[in-house]
């Protein structure tokens, strides 16, 4: 039997062919669970015993009766808008810096940087150091010197979780975007930059703004994304350092609140429903900075 | 002949005359007598001066399981030594049979069977050996542990065996070559029930192998390894002659030491050389030949059957061990007469003006620092290199010198000096650990071939039939003659692992599966796995060690059999207590049955309190502690320990009657009067008596900064390895108390259990319900409970919520009685809908009292309001009335 090939499988087939093994991968592990998360949270369903169709309750209560999701949206927002922006930044300042250096130490320089994020659980280190116990490096120091007489217990005292944990986050922030940042400043055109100096550019931040910037723009777009998705998406390092949950949900994020009742309360259906809005918010915020992006290098 | 054997013992012997007078007896009835604990029994007789030793034959009695260990009086004088009369064990086998195989093909570890025979023993190591003058002589023993049926004591005259070459020299006879093998796991008797033969796949020369299946071939290795244990076998040679003894062992564990043993043919160490046999260190399988640098040593056998005995001694390490233990002690106590002065925190840009307040702790540091130089140098002389023991003491004798000479900055060297305590403290406790592995030990040198050998071809062969088994080995056969299996999971974490996986499925398999006719098919599972199994309903039948708040919240679902359905669930609750099951429990449901449950209790340095002139007995309310007891410790900067946990406040709160709930789990009972009290009481030990909030319990314990504790009781077999420096010195107690309006002292602790749970899906939940019974019951969780222990030492001891299995524990006769009178004051935390709150709210209300200074008694009904929301509203999930 022959199969009779239409005009569109003969020109587009094997491209479809090559995208296949990817595709699946990604709608079965990335796009259908979306789409299930988005049909349970109409849904009550307790893990255990089969969802049953409630409509909107979920999102009425979400939004309504809920008063801790509001804590965990303003601290989520909070934390997005500060490591977002500073990891972001932070990564192209390091990645600008190191790129003036000779190859091979410019190599080393980031294998150095790039460390906390590769290994995975390099900021247990802070448990040690921010640690409440008189023995906690930070405390012992702190006690040593007489600034202070009895141990701070910095991840469980409500009035230094929030500035604890943005320090340290920002301190793993250098993750992916800073690789394809470095790799992005390489790729610019130098023979632009010796046009830009015949045609007047007069300083390095003149340079960086209307040639470096906008030669790199997938690069940023790109960072953005991955800075916005992993600060929107804060929870397990939180954990790990504040416990779970943390004091009066100093701070509890969307994550947190989605654990804790996917988890904890085996409500996976209003878990669905946070997880929704979570997304929705994850998308909103990365066609804003999308846009903002685009706008580099313009007047 | 055989009386020429001896004769250089006889010729040493023949100037000490023993004279037995009649024995002096404190237990009632001449011999043979029943000795229990604290029963005494003495010898009365006339010796000239010299060595002797103490030569008994006894039968065992069964007991605890605990070592029957005795202290020996000399003219009412203690000796240092502790004598240990041995039990015995052998494979629970037919006699002469091999051993048995599943339908695998594997073999099945034999159980190890204890005999309770008439036995003799001579307490002839060099630290039992009794220095007797001239003159009447009174020689008595008192059991401490266990007791025994005491056939027989007498004092005999000792004698050293004699040199090699005066024994070789006292024997004729020619070198037979003949070889004859002796298998290392067909050992006849052993000392330990923990010395069970083991199956080793690492090397393709090891006998017998198989490639296909596990073959029990070794025994020993990480078991074998306490001064005192010993291995027999018999062998029987074919001619009269000299024989040459070979071995072929493994030495994995001790890194860069010998391991030692001493080596007994027919009960009797023919001449010196074997009194302390060393046993190389290495990665591989070795071969040694008893022999020096002359060559191999003979032994004269005469034809017909003999034993072999080797028994795990310390050696040359012996002393060593000794004398840095009694060091460490007084470092130990030197270092708290050091932290009396500056706290065990101290500023290091003061000086303490150490010298003028307390100039004998500069002369100790002196004196002990020269000590541990001493130390250093005889043990680099006994292992003829320098290693991990001889760097900690020479760093710490320097550290010390250091701080004598320099003493404005003792406070400064503080944090090394202790480190470099606790370091000594885990050396010397390896020291003590000489594990042998024995493969198989060959008499005869034929053609000067004594060790077979597969070859470099064989080796390969070998690792290629086991990597292609791995393929085709159908792991279900085990269960193929069982009409009905049922699927078991083990979670990892908590206390189980691949080794109580292991010992688990032996119990299974020689003592569940026949009886039953059912089979088992036992999986180690990630803890995570059962909900995500249960969703896609490829869970199992019945899941162990669940702890916590699952098995209500499961239940809750309808995800777990309901136990109360069975009608036999009465008979089989009256194995635990109450508090046991109540966590399982939710509207007259019961979901779970308790495997484990612990409780806290007080943990004290005997030696510390004693200095302080505390008498820890007086101690009998939290008053008498938070008032007595805690000033003082704090006037010398120590500490009490007492976690801010929920456990802890619920100790206080069910000691003055209240309760976590009320209405059968309909509201918070926090709001009541009592808890607002406790809650008060117990923030207040935090801001203002100032007891830490965090702590490392274990390290503070040991050095003495953190005399007082309480803490779980499973915290003592942590506390029994990890701290051997302190032996002797702590104990535990029950929990302070709370007098209640009548006068009565309230000492109720709280206590934490894990279940195991059917699963609602399961299609066979009748075999699942006698798989359950079968498992809490007493004997196999005494079982259980007793090989972990064997296997994995102290630190397994397995806390069964089983009473009967529970009161069969080695505990040791003084903690089983303080355990026992905690168990009858215990209460559990309730599980409710919505339970998870509590621990939250009590939590954050915590910390606003203690860290923002709130007051205690708002903030604990503003979390009470939240807490009877959550329960309202989880309660209406269910259709639970409100």
């Amino acid at each position: 039997m022959k199969i009779k090939k239409s005009g569109f499988w003969a020109k587009y087939g094997e491209d479809y062919l090559f995208v296949m093994p990817f595709f699946l991968l990604f709608f079965v592990f990335t796009v259908l669970p979306v789409l299930v998360s988005v049909l349970y949270s109409f849904t009550y369903f307790n893990v255990l015993e089969p969802p049953e169709f409630i409509g909107l309750k979920n999102y009425y209560e979400l939004f309504i009766e809920d008063d801790i999701f509001m804590v965990a949206l303003k601290n989520t927002l909070l934390l997005s808008l500060v490591i977002g922006p500073a990891g972001f930044v932070l990564s192209f300042v390091c990645a600008w810096l190191l790129n003036e250096f000779k190859h091979a130490l410019r190599t080393v320089l980031t294998v150095l940087f790039y460390a906390p994020a590769m290994s995975a659980n390099v900021f247990l280190v802070w448990q040690v150091i921010l640690s409440n116990d008189s023995y906690g490096i930070l405390n012992s120091f702190l006690m040593r010197l007489g600034f202070i007489t009895s141990p701070i217990d910095w991840l469980h005292n409500t009035d230094y979780m929030m500035p604890t944990i943005i320090l340290v986050s920002i301190w793993l922030s250098l993750g992916t975007s800073f690789l394809s940042f470095i790799a992005g400043l390489q790729n610019v055109d130098t023979s632009l930059i010796e046009a830009g100096a015949i045609d007047g550019i007069r300083s390095r931040w003149q340079e960086l703004y209307y040639i470096i910037l906008p030669g790199m723009r997938n690069q940023l777009m790109f960072g953005a994304v991955m800075s916005i998705t992993s600060s929107f998406g804060m929870g397990g390092i939180i954990t790990q350092l504040a416990g779970y949950p943390s004091t009066n949900y100093a701070v509890h994020t969307l994550v947190h609140h989605l654990e804790d009742y996917g988890g904890m309360r085996y409500e996976m259906g209003y878990a669905s429903a946070i997880a929704v809005v979570l997304f929705g918010l994850m998308i909103g915020a990365n066609s804003i900075v999308q846009k903002m992006i685009r706008k580099i290098g313009g007047d | 002949m055989a009386k020429c054997i001896k004769w250089f013992s006889c010729l040493l012997a023949a100037a000490m005359v023993v004279v037995a007078l009649p024995p002096v007896i404190f237990a009632a009835g001449p011999l043979p007598l029943t000795l229990g604990v604290g029963d005494r029994y003495a010898v009365e007789v006339n010796t000239t001066a010299g060595q002797y030793y103490l030569y008994a034959e006894y039968m065992p009695l069964e007991g605890y399981g605990e070592d029957l260990t005795a202290t020996v009086y000399v003219n009412g004088e203690k000796l240092d030594a502790l004598y240990t009369f041995d039990r015995l064990y052998q494979n629970d086998l037919a006699d002469g049979a091999a051993f048995e195989t599943n339908p695998k093909g594997d073999h099945i570890t034999p159980i190890q069977k204890q005999l309770f025979q008439r036995t003799a023993i001579s307490f002839d190591n060099e630290a039992e050996l009794l220095l007797l003058a001239d003159g009447p002589q009174r020689i008595e023993i008192s059991m401490t542990e266990e007791g025994i049926e005491l056939y027989e004591l007498a004092v005999r005259p000792y004698a050293e065996p004699p040199a090699y070459a005066e024994y070789i020299a006292a024997h004729g006879g020619a070198p037979v070559g003949k070889k004859v093998v002796i298998e290392g796991e067909g050992a006849a008797l052993k000392s330990d029930g923990s010395l069970y033969p083991i199956s080793d796949k690492a090397s393709a020369d090891t006998s017998p192998s198989s490639a296909r299946h596990e073959l029990l071939n070794t025994i020993g290795g990480s078991t074998w390894r306490k001064s005192g244990q010993w291995l027999q076998w018999d062998f029987s040679v074919p001619e009269d002659g000299l024989y040459e003894f070979s071995f072929r062992f493994r030495q994995n564990a001790n890194v860069g030491m010998n391991s030692y043993r001493r080596v007994f043919i027919d009960d009797e160490t023919p001449f010196r050389e074997l009194l302390a046999v060393g046993f190389e260190n290495s990665n591989s399988w070795q071969k040694q030949t008893l022999g020096d640098g002359n060559g191999a040593y003979y032994v004269y056998l005469t034809a017909g059957d003999h034993t072999l005995k080797m028994e795990v001694v310390a050696g040359q390490y012996r002393p060593l061990v000794d004398s840095a233990r009694v060091l460490l002690n007084e470092l130990n106590a030197l270092y708290r007469d050091i932290i009396a002065i500056t706290g065990a925190e101290p500023d290091i840009y003061r000086d303490y003006s150490i010298k003028d307040v307390a100039p004998d702790i500069l002369d100790g540091l002196k004196t002990y620092s020269v000590a541990l130089a001493e130390l250093e140098k005889q043990l680099v002389a006994v292992t003829d290199a320098t290693n991990e023991g001889s760097s900690i003491l020479r760093q710490l004798a320097d550290r010390m010198e250091k701080m004598a000479d320099k003493h404005r900055e003792i406070a400064k060297n503080l944090g090394d000096f202790k480190s470099g305590l606790s370091s000594m403290g885990t050396w010397i406790n390896n020291m003590d650990n000489l594990p042998l592995e024995i493969d198989y030990v060959v008499l005869g040198n034929e053609d000067g071939e004594i060790f077979k050998k597969v070859g470099f071809f064989g080796r390969i062969g070998y690792a290629i039939e086991r990597f292609v088994d791995t393929f085709i080995r159908d792991y279900d056969a085990i269960h193929a003659q069982y009409d009905e299996v049922v699927t078991v999971w083990i979670g990892t974490g908590n206390i189980a692992g691949i080794d109580q996986m292991k010992i688990l499925n032996n119990l299974i398999s020689n003592q569940f599966q026949d009886t039953y006719g059912v089979g088992v098919n036992l999986k180690l599972t990630a803890a995570g796995a059962l909900l995500s199994a249960t969703l896609a309903g490829i869970g199992p039948d019945v899941a162990l060690q669940i702890a916590g708040s699952t098995p209500v919240d499961y239940g809750l679902r309808n995800a777990l059999v309901d136990l109360r359905e069975f009608p036999d669930i009465g008979e089989v609750l009256e194995r635990f207590h109450h508090s046991a099951y109540d966590p399982f429990t939710i509207e007259g449901k019961l979901y779970a049955l308790p495997e484990t449950q612990s409780y806290s209790m007080l943990f004290y340095r005997k030696d510390i309190l004693q200095s302080l002139g505390v008498d820890p007995s007086s101690l009998r309310t939290w008053k008498d502690i938070w008032q007595g007891v805690l000033p003082e410790l704090q006037r010398q900067y120590m500490d009490f320990g007492f976690a801010p946990s929920l456990d802890n406040y619920l100790t206080l709160l069910y000691q003055k009657g209240g309760d976590l709930y009320l209405d059968g789990g309909r509201r918070s009972g926090l709001a009541t009067e009592q808890a607002v009290e406790a809650f008060s009481e117990f923030t207040t030990l935090y801001d203002s008596y100032g007891l830490p909030i965090a702590f490392d319990f274990l390290n503070r314990f040991r050095t003495g900064e953190m005399p007082m504790a309480v803490a779980d009781f499973t915290v003592y077999n942590q506390l029994c390895v990890f701290a051997p420096e302190i032996k002797d010195l702590w104990a535990m107690t029950t929990l302070p108390g709370t007098y209640d309006g009548d006068g009565h002292l309230v000492t109720t602790g709280v206590a934490g259990s894990m279940g195991c749970v059917i699963m609602a899906d399961s299609q066979h939940k009748e075999a699942a319900w006698d798989f359950v019974k079968w498992w809490t019951d007493e004997q196999a969780q005494y079982e259980f409970g007793h090989r972990l222990e064997e296997m994995l030492g102290d630190a397994a001891r397995y806390p069964t919520a089983n009473l009967a299995a529970f009161s069969r524990i080695k505990w040791g006769a003084e903690n089983r009685s303080v355990l026992a009178r905690q168990r009858e004051n215990i209460d559990s935390i309730d599980q409710v809908a919505g339970g998870y709150i509590t621990a939250r709210f009590f939590e954050f209300s915590f910390r606003d009292v203690v860290y923002d200074g709130k007051d205690a008694r708002e903030t604990l009904s503003s979390a009470v309001r939240k807490i009877d929301h959550e329960i309202a509203l989880k309660r209406e999930e269910f259709d639970l009335d409100n």
